[in-house]
């Protein structure tokens, strides 16, 4: 048991899923044993994209100890998915510290969130336009295949207004650069970006190396869910 | 039966993400058990609107526990939250009987190849080795000593993304697995990505590789050779790897193909005239169960997109020599080949055809020297869904087929577009999709989710065929006479449950011919019978025994069929009268007798030629050979012609085709004579002086031939002798005679013999000498005219003679002479 949020945040930010859920439908009565038993989740305060949606209803719990039957905040990874999902219960808590649990996840995440905020000179809302090669295919054997793409700016959250910036980034993906996410044309996200490597700018003329921007992680973009929580982070929107 | 199943689990039906570069592993123990990978979140959306990023620590393997009809995730794999990759490169094996899971998987958070196991399918991998390199490719087999199961483990990786390298696990089921590292190219330090190892359970390791051909490396203008090596113990020998040496430079390592361009370079990752995709390095190499010296590999050549091509060669001799092309695939990539433990080779592939990518499966029973059967696995669009960049390539750098006892089980990487003339083989998905719609619907069943790449599975259940015969009499085919024949049906009957397919049909014996076959194989449906013709054409006598060997895809191939005939002899009987006495035939004379030439055997005589020895004749036969049916007798004359009296003997020698040999029999004869007899006295007693007195001699033949009287005349000349009207010389027939008339005239003072000669060609007598007697009485008168008489003119005292015996006579002197005058 986790008596306050801020303890919880390691295991609200390692868990895949946090949702409440209830123990107590399944054939047998009193508390139920280690194993795996029917979850009904009533609330999901945290799922993969895409995963909101197959957590209503029931999902299967491996539990790690036995627990009364009752209604509990499920902290969980994922063990399988086939026809239903079947998770590994990591802990659960008190459905009465829901409250506690929600906030260590936006602290959590908040915590990933700043220096992530705090290295970047650009923090906006987006679109990715075409993605273009800046090498040819024979130069992007054994290297980042560096690409370019037009971002064109629905929102600036942190550093200089403008309406459109060039992204820099690896396309496809690259093994020297496993973090950086490969440049996709059409995802509109937040972009935290970054000022590009000196490999990268080296392939831009002199005059776009200014306005070029590097999400250098994963963790970079996000979506555009988390534009309040982003702004907030930043002090209502940050300018230059 | 073909199952192709969409491998996204139903609660999955929200993903949309590029889940490409497949790969799959059977559990041998479990064909239920079954992995497979790709490039799979552990969230349905992680490419929908941010970029691709794991939620979780575990990447998901997908499993199945009922052969492949139903799929689920298990999260295992090592991965790392934000993660912007599940994995990298990856593959999963099962270790063999063990049930153990490996894999193989370049981490997303560094270049670093993982290699990780666990007890099933569903619990989480631990690694256990790690190394610097690209593009694991996993295969393992299990092998038992004492009483303990070892795993075989090999991990083909380009290492450090230069060298085509090995790892070798003896026993990875260990509780610290040990393993060496092999690198493979002795020639250049530069190779391509895929490093693909074949296992034989006997301990033969092939590996084969892509390697640049000169020091310059991995470059646009390289050129590179195929390679494969091998090992024959479980890659532990002393020098590993090193059984195979190439037969033109010597070198560790036989090159199948050397010189080719390399597309790799100079194409673009997802290629719009490849169907949005990359191509080069594409490799597969795969070896027969049944044989470790049969392995087939495909590689890739061409200088672009429109002249790519995968070839699919073939050894016999354990790698040493290859096959030229057996197939040719224009535009593909992906290749995989496996061979089921019937010797069926299953050669899987994606080819763009038009906007398509084509999912093919090729089987083939001939091992694809004739034919193939095609499997269209998926035909699906090259742009739909969008190829965004992000993986380098659109279905992935390898799908997966193997085989496990005689199925072939496979996977591969496909646009998910439910349209279900996409998969004219047929289809399953789990996810939710609305085919009238052809919608893909998400979890709740409602929510429209795009298109996107999917994992499939497919299995093809290879139906056992079971081959029977009937033949009658047990393969007996009678007698056949050489030069002829003797057909029989040997019927061939499938009674198992797949087709069968006749490959070859062999005799061990050249006296007994199976049909010609235009073109191998013969494919007999399940519960089909068709009817060969067996002949039996004997090349020599005798009893004839052989075997009909129908080589198919029973697994008890190949099935035996004991057949024999008799092709008998022909037999020479001589045959003539008396023994071969031809009896007495005269000198000058001639008898024909027959010998009867008999064929008492079964099938025809050839006589060559018939000699006779001594006064023997055979006949005169113008042109040999003379043919005798069975059961049948030649009449052949032979003539007894003696050039000489007396008996005669000979041989005659009959030569035929009769194993024997020549046949002979005596002949013999006799040639008699005429025998000379003479009757009559040749003594005259007293004849009165002056008379004469004539006795006759009947000079007779009484042999059985003409006797030649060549003359009858005295020793000597005598005037008291003389042959009245000699008949000789003359031909006496038998048992004629000729009366020769001896005169004495009595005019001698005193009595004297005389000789008479008769010769003849009697052998045993051939002058007949003969004393004539005689006397002269000198009586009264002759006393008195003895004078006279002594003078010889007793013709004038004739009147006045009394001849008491005789008759008067006078004549010349009675000087002795002999025949020739002398006296």
């Amino acid at each position: 048991m986790h008596s306050t949020a801020h303890q919880l945040i390691p295991l609200a930010d390692s868990s895949v899923f946090i949702f409440v859920g209830s123990i107590g439908s399944g054939p047998t009565r009193g508390e139920a044993p280690a194993g795996r038993y029917p979850v009904s989740v009533h609330q999901v305060i945290k799922a993969p994209l895409g995963l909101v949606g197959n957590l209503k209803g029931t999902v299967t719990v491996q539990m790690s100890q036995p627990a009364p039957h009752g209604r509990y905040v499920f902290f969980a990874d994922p063990i399988s998915v086939g026809a239903n999902i079947t998770l590994k219960e990591r802990a659960h808590v008190e459905v009465t510290m829901l409250e506690q649990v929600v906030a260590a996840v936006t602290d959590g995440y908040v915590a990933r969130l700043e220096p992530r905020l705090k290295e970047a000179f650009l923090v906006a809302l987006g679109v990715v336009g075409e993605v273009r090669h800046l090498t040819k295919p024979a130069e992007r054997r054994g290297r980042v295949p560096w690409a370019h793409a037009p971002f064109e700016i629905e929102r600036v959250l942190k550093g200089r207004k403008a309406k459109h910036i060039a992204l820099v980034g690896p396309n496809p993906a690259s093994k020297r650069l496993p973090r950086a996410p490969a440049l996709r044309a059409g995802t509109r996200a937040i972009f935290i970006l970054q000022r590009p490597p000196q490999e990268a700018l080296e392939l831009l003329g002199e005059d776009s190396r200014q306005s070029v921007g590097f999400a250098a992680d994963t963790f970079d973009i996000q979506p555009p869910e988390r534009l309040d929580l982003i702004e907030r982070t930043l002090g209502h929107g940050e300018e230059e | 039966m073909l199952t192709i199943v969409n491998m996204i689990p139903n609660a999955w039906s929200d993903e949309q993400n590029q889940d490409c570069e497949p790969n799959l592993s059977v559990n041998p123990a479990n064909s239920n058990q079954i992995i497979g990978t790709s490039f799979t979140f552990d969230n349905p959306a992680g490419t929908s609107a941010v970029s691709p990023a794991m939620s979780g620590n575990w990447a998901p393997l997908f499993y199945s526990n009922d052969g492949g009809e139903t799929w689920s995730l298990q999260f295992v794999l090592p991965s790392s939250s934000g993660d912007q990759l599940p994995t990298w490169d990856v593959t999963s094996r099962y270790g063999g009987n063990s049930g153990e899971v490996y894999s193989g998987l370049i981490t997303p958070g560094s270049f670093t190849i993982l290699v990780n196991r666990a007890p099933d399918a569903e619990t989480q991998q631990v690694q256990f080795a790690t190394v610097s390199g690209d593009q694991p490719f996993l295969e393992a087999a299990s092998t038992s000593s004492g009483g303990s199961t070892q795993d075989r483990l090999f991990v083909g990786f380009n290492q450090n993304g230069t060298n085509s390298t090995v790892l070798v696990f003896p026993d990875a089921l260990a509780t610290t697995p040990t393993f060496t590292t092999n690198t493979l190219d002795v020639r250049w330090p530069a190779d391509m990505p895929p490093t693909r190892t074949a296992i034989h359970q006997d301990g033969t390791i092939y590996c084969a590789f892509y390697s640049y051909d000169n020091s310059g490396g991995a470059s646009p203008s390289s050129k590179r050779d195929v390679v494969v090596v091998k090992d024959l113990a479980w890659g532990t020998s002393a020098t590993p790897f090193s059984a195979l040496v190439d037969t033109g430079d010597g070198k560790v390592g036989q090159r199948v193909a050397t010189g080719i361009s390399n597309p790799w370079y100079n194409s673009n990752f997802e290629d719009p005239s490849f169907g949005n995709d990359r191509y080069g390095p594409e490799l597969a190499i795969a070896v027969d169960p049944r044989n470790d010296q049969r392995l087939y590999v495909v590689y890739a050549t061409g200088t672009t997109a429109a002249d790519e091509q995968l070839q699919l060669r073939r050894s016999e001799d354990g790698g040493q020599t290859w096959s030229s092309s057996l197939r040719t695939v224009p535009v593909a990539k992906n290749p995989s080949v496996a061979i089921n433990t019937l010797g069926i080779v299953g050669f899987a592939y994606q080819q763009v055809a038009g906007s398509n990518w084509v999912t093919m499966l090729e089987v083939s029973h001939d091992g694809f020297v004739s034919s193939f059967t095609s499997h269209i696995l998926a035909s699906t669009p090259t742009n739909n869904p969008t190829p965004t960049g992000v993986m380098a390539t659109y279905l992935g750098d390898y799908i997966k087929l193997e085989s496990v006892g005689r199925d072939f089980y496979g996977t591969f990487c496909a646009s998910n577009s439910p349209v279900k003339a996409n998969f004219p083989s047929g289809i399953v998905y789990q996810r939710n999709v609305n085919w009238a719609t052809q919608t893909l619907l998400g979890a709740d069943g409602v929510t429209p989710v795009p298109v996107s790449i999917d994992p499939f599975f497919f299995k093809l259940h290879v139906d056992t065929p079971h081959i029977s015969t009937a033949i009658a009499d047990q393969g007996s085919f009678g007698h056949a006479c050489l030069g002829n024949f003797v057909d029989e049906t040997l019927v061939v009957d499938n009674r198992g449950w797949g087709p069968l397919h006749i490959f070859k049909i062999v005799s061990t014996s050249p006296d007994f011919e199976v049909p010609s076959v235009l073109s191998y194989p013969l494919k007999v449906l399940a519960g089909v019978a068709i009817d060969l013709p067996i002949r039996f054409r004997p090349t020599t006598r005798g009893f004839r025994a052989g075997k009909i060997e129908i080589f198919s895809d029973d697994p008890s191939s190949p099935h035996v069929v004991e057949v024999s005939g008799e092709c008998p002899s022909p037999r020479l009987s001589l045959i003539i009268a008396d023994k071969g006495s031809f009896g007495d035939v005269c000198v000058g004379r001639l008898v024909d007798r027959p010998l009867l030439l008999e064929n008492s055997g079964r099938c025809p005589l050839t006589v060559h030629g018939i000699a006779a020895t001594g006064n023997f004749i055979t006949a005169e036969v113008l042109s040999y050979p003379l043919t005798i049916a069975p059961g049948t007798a030649l009449p052949l004359p032979i003539r007894f012609q003696p050039t000489s009296p007396g008996a005669h003997t000979g041989t005659i020698t009959v030569s035929s085709d009769d194993p024997s040999g020549p046949r002979t029999i005596d002949v013999s004869g006799r040639a008699p004579t005429g025998r000379l007899s003479i009757s009559g006295s040749t003594s005259f007693g007293g004849v009165s002086a002056c008379c004469c007195a004539d006795r006759t001699l009947a000079v007779c033949n009484t042999g059985e031939c003409a006797l030649h009287v060549t003359g009858a005349h005295f020793r000597r000349r005598s005037r008291h002798w003389k042959l009245v009207n000699n008949p000789f010389p003359a031909v006496l027939r038998p048992g004629a005679c000729l009366p020769l008339v001896i005169q004495y005239r009595a005019t001698e003072k005193c009595p004297r013999a005389c000789e008479l000669l008769i010769e003849s060609d009697d052998p045993q007598m051939p002058v007949k000498r003969m004393d004539v007697l005689a006397y002269t009485t000198w009586d009264r008168a002759c006393r008195e005219h003895c004078e006279d008489c002594h003078k010889g003119c007793c013709d004038k005292h004739h009147g006045e003679s009394d001849c008491r015996q005789g008759y008067p006579c006078c004549d010349e002197d009675d000087e002795d002479e002999d025949e020739h005058g002398a006296v």
